[in-house]
């Protein structure tokens, strides 16, 4: 009995060890509606690592849009606020990373289809270490986007 | 002749004493009163300024004398910053409901190579129907960021989305005069706040 209590821990150790994409979940994902002759808007979501190892997301496309960049908002001392393309995100091991307005977000250029009246869209995240994710992000509105600015 | 003399000299002094008394209460009180905005105070005085608006139409600061105005800089090619702000205004708006007439809010684009009126005609409605945004030439966007102190910058990138602009992300608070009195950076965008520093001076 104790031999197949510690089989199974040590398979669930080695379950959870070997397999990063479970040590990545994705939540609250949802992308900000936008007028619809805009062809950029910005994709949010949480990202926790409940893994050992560090991991990064490297890489996002999405069928909804020609194009999808990884960027970062920032406002200097003096509220200058600038955006700048990155090749990542750092996840680190046990952490939780925010990709909220004003901050992390990925950047979708060229939607094909106006926002307004979908549901979702499909997000593919790259994982350095997880590998493949897709995930929905759910569309919002300009009524509902305030909710999230604090 | 010298008791009197003494005695509306006293009472000068008293007078003098009580006199700095009060404008030492009044100073205490105002910045007290100022303590507690949520905006951070910041008082300057706006000259007047023409701009066109997303149907073409001139439109001058002094328009909305007798209103207080919220004013924005930014760009309609901006997915992050701009729609944030534009919706916590939105959201300042809904907590007005049917008295949001009461102010108004203007969006000045600071791109206006790409912004033109047909474009933010396509953009700053979206958000709330009543919001006015504004472009001008490159000189006439320049010098109203000027008088707010604001800055701009184009800065070019590998990004597919073309170039991007860094631009100050306050929102500015005028009162009815068209004076500057509150700014918001982007760490103070609770709209059920803002809402309340507007009810105070509405």
């Amino acid at each position: 009995m104790k031999s197949l209590f510690l089989a199974a821990a040590l398979t669930l150790a080695a379950f959870g060890y070997s397999n990063a994409q479970d040590a990545i979940t994705v939540t609250d994902v949802w992308v900000r509606e936008v007028p619809p002759t805009s062809t950029v808007t910005a994709v949010y979501m949480n990202i926790a690592n409940s893994g050992s190892e560090d991991d990064r997301l490297t890489g996002v496309s999405s069928p909804a849009a020609d194009k999808a960049e990884i960027h970062v908002s920032s406002v200097d001392d003096k509220g200058v606020a600038k955006m700048k393309m990155v090749d990542g995100v750092s996840l680190p091991a046990g952490g939780k990373t925010e990709l909220k307005p004003g901050g992390y977000h990925i950047m979708l250029i060229g939607l094909k289809e106006p926002l307004a009246g979908k549901e979702n869209i499909e997000i593919v995240l790259d994982f350095q270490k997880a590998g493949q994710v897709t995930v929905n992000a759910a569309v919002k509105g300009p009524d509902k986007q305030a909710e999230e600015c604090h | 002749m010298k008791r009197k003399n003494i005695i509306i000299a006293s009472f000068v002094v008293l007078f003098l004493v009580a006199a700095g008394w009060g404008v030492i209460l009044y100073k205490l009180w105002e910045h007290k009163s100022k303590e507690d905005f949520y905006g951070n105070s910041l008082e300057m005085e706006i000259p007047d300024f023409t701009l066109t608006d997303q149907n073409g139409e001139k439109v001058s600061l002094s328009d909305f004398r007798g209103k207080p105005v919220f004013l924005f800089f930014g760009y309609t090619h901006c997915p992050d910053i701009c729609p944030v702000t534009l919706s916590v205004l939105n959201g300042v708006s809904k907590e007005f409901g049917e008295e949001s007439g009461e102010f108004k809010v203007l969006f000045v684009t600071v791109d206006p190579e790409r912004d033109n009126p047909e474009t933010l005609k396509k953009y700053v409605p979206f958000f709330n129907e009543s919001f006015t945004g504004l472009t001008g030439t490159p000189d006439e966007i320049q010098d109203v960021a000027n008088s707010f102190r604001a800055f701009y910058m184009k800065e070019e990138s590998d990004s597919g989305a073309g170039y991007l602009m860094g631009h100050t992300s306050a929102i500015y608070l005028l009162d009815r005069k068209g004076n500057v009195i509150l700014r918001y950076p982007q760490d103070k965008m609770d709209p059920k706040s803002i809402a309340g520093d507007l009810k105070r001076i509405l």
